[in-house]
């Protein structure tokens, strides 16, 4: 009896104390934080989403989104502040992109998002984003070129879908840098541009280049170039670093060869010579293959097209180790941030070397030597071999 | 409707007689049978209490003098043309008469059965109670005036359903007979299946009023023979005034009356019930009920169906893993889909939880209590289907159609994915209705606690119904058996179903024993010294 009691109370007594239905919760689909130029306050704008518009049933002629803004001291504080004016509990879990204004980002992300990687409620693979000339709330409220009806899911979906020349992390990935030694974080950009009254559309808002950190602080911004150069050392693998090349053609003048850039193997080599001053070799291993080509020609044989794809492949790495080397100096002289992890690089390996120089490493980055090794593999050149050329 | 003639007769009537000696009557009439014919008859009058089924036809047969003989029968019981034809007609035919005449009227009685009576079943007995007993099972008893004995003739005979197809188990490609309610057809039905002496049946009578036949059969050297001293043990100790259906018998055996799990199985189907023989079971036969009882009994036997063996290795593989699957979706959907709407959203993609809520959106109720109103509304139109009149079966299915369905969600009083999700468990459900009542018991015992706790309820839930499965047994059996306790070699006939050249041997774990069914050389090939194309 005694037992049958115990049992009994554990399960009536218990249970249902963190059920939520569906219906009391208010899916935080984007949050964009500004900061208030007059106090200094935070301002959150989290965009809920309103499911009843999107319902097949008897869908609402509503926006299928609400913003809501809040001003606090802290993230925390605004983050619970919004339950005083909206009828939803905010529920952060499906939350797609954290859009953080640039002056905020200049005096440091760590107080910013301290509280969502703290609490549980923010997932760590959320995107991190820095809105470059404008509020970020003006982000995630533009109508863009959008398909969805959702601006959150349009910012999450341009960022999936980015390709080489716009740099990209989420909340975890850049803890770990920011907290990791030898190392400093590159976030995405998201700039919002007004067009004049003739083009359409009138706004519009673009993922591109990269926002440089130097410790958690915002320390520049890098163009799609240089981004691109920064992605041909970090990205990995195979969709780590897809986007087109365009090179001249060496047929004709004027005219252009595209290849579009498959699997990137990209590794930071350092090495210890003489004298005990660590040199790195950035060895970039890209596959591509030939999407376009502008020129007519004729090639007579096989080896022809060989030959000429293999001159080809000279130009892409001609050009790659160009945009490497112009996002290295960058780095090096006028941002002073590591952002390719070279001193991770040397951590890895030389640990006792590194514990010399770990201290004082960003005074030691600008100047040290770095050599490229940069080899581009065409494995294809599509359904086409050669060029055509057109007969009379 | 069918009777039983003459073959039918002959076929079951040594049978018969062999079960008046197994089992105690306590008809208190032990005594002898007596002289006088007048006596006897009223002896049978007062047992029978002058029931108005009981029929006499007193008449004389020719000897030197006039003998008064009667017959006793009950009607209803017995084949009375049967009678007209074998005894009546040949006791009073001309030709007898003509013949006894001569012969001395001491051994009239002898006379009789060795040239009067042309009846197969028959047998000469010397006290009241045998002849009560043969009577009340459908035999006719022949009195003659002067004579110490009776003569029992075989002359069962009554109405009966026919051989149809089962309604509860039906099937695409396999025999298609069913069984009835008749035991010695039911036994019948097995023996044309396995022409093999060593098929063996053995009857006991159960229930102090209702003194059924319970027949076990099971083939005489492939069974387990402390598994059939089991059975009869079990059997034995039952002390009841009726067995009505072979239900009654289960719950009187089985090794497990708590569980929700039934340990032992059931068929309409002689096939079925043959495999089961064939593969060391025992099966428990009742009579008056189309229900035949298998023991051992497995939990993975409820996933499968005799069709599995007919139809070709493939499909029939698939669709047992079909079935796993349909156990578990009829189990766990509602209460998975509690767990993601009231708990753990952060577990559905984004899309799916708007979708979600938006359907929720104008529902006045908490999901839980949507699914149980569902759930429960869904067993009730189940409920009404099977006990309704047919002729108002129209009516059940259109208002079954508007209570769990567009009408419910149209008016707002639940959310459309609900009814998918209703749907899914009905549908699965109906793939394993074999594990009917255990499904649905532990259906409602996961909705609740998911109800309560989220996944996490549901999790408990689960290890606390596979806990209990694993402690079941059957007959000696682990219940979970190839999986509980792991035997590989059983896979191969478990949760897929290899080719049938390659079940070379027969399951262990029921009979305890290794032994082949098939050689090696049936995996078909091409004839020698022919290439393959």
């Amino acid at each position: 009896m005694k037992v049958w009691i115990i049992v009994l109370s554990l399960i009536l007594l218990t249970g249902c104390w963190d059920r939520r239905e569906l219906t009391e919760v208010g899916i935080v689909a984007a949050m964009a934080i500004d900061m208030d130029p007059e106090t200094g306050e935070y301002i959150l704008t989290s965009q809920y989403l309103r499911p009843a518009a999107e319902s097949t049933q008897t869908p609402t002629p509503d926006r299928p989104y609400l913003m809501v803004s809040t001003t606090g001291k802290t993230i925390s504080e605004v983050m619970r502040k919004a339950n005083e004016t909206i009828d939803r509990k905010s529920f952060f879990a499906h939350n797609k992109v954290i859009v953080i204004s640039e002056e905020i980002a200049k005096e440091g992300l760590i107080p910013v998002i301290d509280a969502f990687q703290r609490g549980k409620e923010v997932r760590g693979y959320v995107w991190l984003t820095i809105a470059k000339g404008s509020s970020s709330k003006s982000i995630i409220e533009t109508k863009a070129n959008n398909i969805s009806r959702i601006p959150a899911d349009f910012v999450h979906a341009l960022i999936e879908n980015a390709e080489h020349n716009a740099a990209f992390t989420d909340v975890l990935n850049y803890y770990k840098k920011v907290l990791g030694a030898g190392i400093d974080p590159v976030a995405g950009v998201l700039t919002r541009i007004v067009n004049n009254e003739e083009k359409a559309p009138p706004e519009l808002v673009k993922l591109s280049g990269g926002a440089v950190f130097k410790e958690d602080k915002l320390v520049g911004f890098l163009n799609q170039t240089e981004t691109r150069g920064y992605n041909w050392v970090t990205a990995e693998g195979e969709f780590g670093n897809r986007g087109a090349l365009i090179l001249p053609s060496l047929l004709e003048e004027d005219k252009y060869v595209t290849i579009l850039m498959q699997e990137l193997h990209a590794e930071i080599k350092p090495q210890i010579d003489n004298g005990d001053q660590p040199t790195f070799t950035i060895q970039v291993d890209q596959k591509a293959r030939v999407t376009g080509q502008e020129a007519t020609g004729e090639f007579k044989s096989r080896k022809e097209v060989t030959d000429y794809l293999k001159k080809i492949e000279k130009e892409a790495e001609k050009e790659i180790e160009k945009e490497i080397k112009m996002v290295v100096d960058k780095a090096q002289q006028d941002l002073e941030s590591d952002i390719f992890g070279f001193g991770r690089a040397l951590n890895k390996k030389y640990p006792k070397e590194w514990d010399k120089y770990k201290e004082n490493w960003s005074d030691k980055f600008v100047e040290v030597e770095y050599t490229l090794n940069v080899n581009v593999d065409l494995v294809g050149s599509g359904l086409i071999q050669g060029p055509f050329k057109p007969q009379e | 409707m069918m009777r039983f003639f003459n073959k039918n007769k002959l076929l079951f009537s040594s049978s018969q007689n062999g079960s008046k000696q197994s089992k105690v009557n306590n008809h208190k009439n032990s005594q002898k049978i007596e002289k006088k014919l007048e006596s006897n008859l009223k002896t049978i009058q007062q047992t029978f209490k002058n029931s108005s089924d009981l029929q006499f036809r007193e008449f004389e047969i020719y000897n030197a003098k006039p003998v008064k003989a009667s017959i006793c029968f009950i009607e209803g019981l017995v084949n009375e043309d049967y009678i007209n034809l074998h005894i009546m007609k040949s006791l009073m035919e001309p030709n007898f008469l003509h013949e006894t005449k001569s012969l001395p009227a001491n051994n009239l009685l002898t006379i009789v059965k060795n040239r009067g009576l042309s009846s197969s079943g028959m047998a000469e007995v010397q006290t009241m109670d045998e002849v009560i007993n043969g009577v009340i099972v459908g035999e006719t008893a022949v009195f003659i005036d002067g004579f110490k004995s009776a003569l029992l003739l075989s002359t069962q005979g009554f109405e009966s359903r026919n051989v149809e197809e089962p309604e509860t188990e039906a099937n695409v490609r396999g025999s298609r007979e069913g069984f009835n309610e008749v035991l010695k057809v039911n036994t019948s039905l097995v023996r044309r299946k396995i022409n093999n002496a060593n098929l063996v049946f053995e009857d006991m009578k159960i229930g102090k009023q209702t003194k059924t036949t319970i027949r076990i059969g099971y083939l005489d050297g492939l069974a387990d023979s402390k598994i059939i001293e089991e059975v009869k043990n079990r059997l034995q100790r039952i002390d009841t005034d009726m067995i009505l259906e072979s239900g009654y018998i289960e719950q009187f055996i089985e090794d497990h009356p708590y569980s929700i799990f039934p340990t032992i199985g059931n068929s309409e189907k002689p096939d079925k019930v043959a495999a089961k023989i064939l593969e060391g079971r025992i099966a428990i036969f009742c009579d008056g009920t189309p229900f035949v009882l298998t023991v051992p009994h497995l939990f993975i036997e409820t996933l499968q169906v005799p069709e599995d063996y007919y139809s070709r290795p493939y499909l029939a593989s698939l669709m047992r893993l079909f079935r796993i699957l349909a156990l578990f979706l009829t189990i766990s959907t509602p209460a998975v889909f509690i767990s993601l709407s009231s708990y753990h959203h952060e577990m559905v993609p984004a899309l799916l939880l708007t979708t979600m809520a938006a359907a929720e959106e104008k529902v006045p109720f908490p999901v839980f209590i949507e699914a149980l109103l569902m759930v429960i509304t869904f067993e009730l139109l189940r409920e009404a289907g099977v006990r309704m009149p047919r002729p108002v079966g129209s009516a059940i299915s259109i208002v079954g159609a508007l209570v769990i369905g567009e009408a419910a969600v149209s008016a707002g009083l639940v959310s459309a994915p609900m009814v998918i999700v209703v749907s899914l468990t009905a549908i699965t459900g109906f793939v394993v209705t074999a594990l009917n009542d255990a499904v649905i018991l532990s259906r409602f015992f996961l909705l609740f606690l998911a109800g309560g706790f989220g996944f996490y309820g549901l999790l408990m839930g689960t290890l606390i119904l596979i806990g209990h499965l694993c402690s079941l047994r059957s007959f000696g059996t682990p219940y979970l058996t190839p999986v509980g306790p792991i035997f590989f070699s059983e896979w191969k006939d478990a949760i897929i179903r290899m080719p049938l050249w390659f079940l070379k041997s027969r399951p262990q774990t029921v009979n305890w024993q290794e032994s082949r069914r098939q050689g090696n050389q049936n995996k078909p090939r091409s004839p020698k010294g022919e290439r393959q194309n």
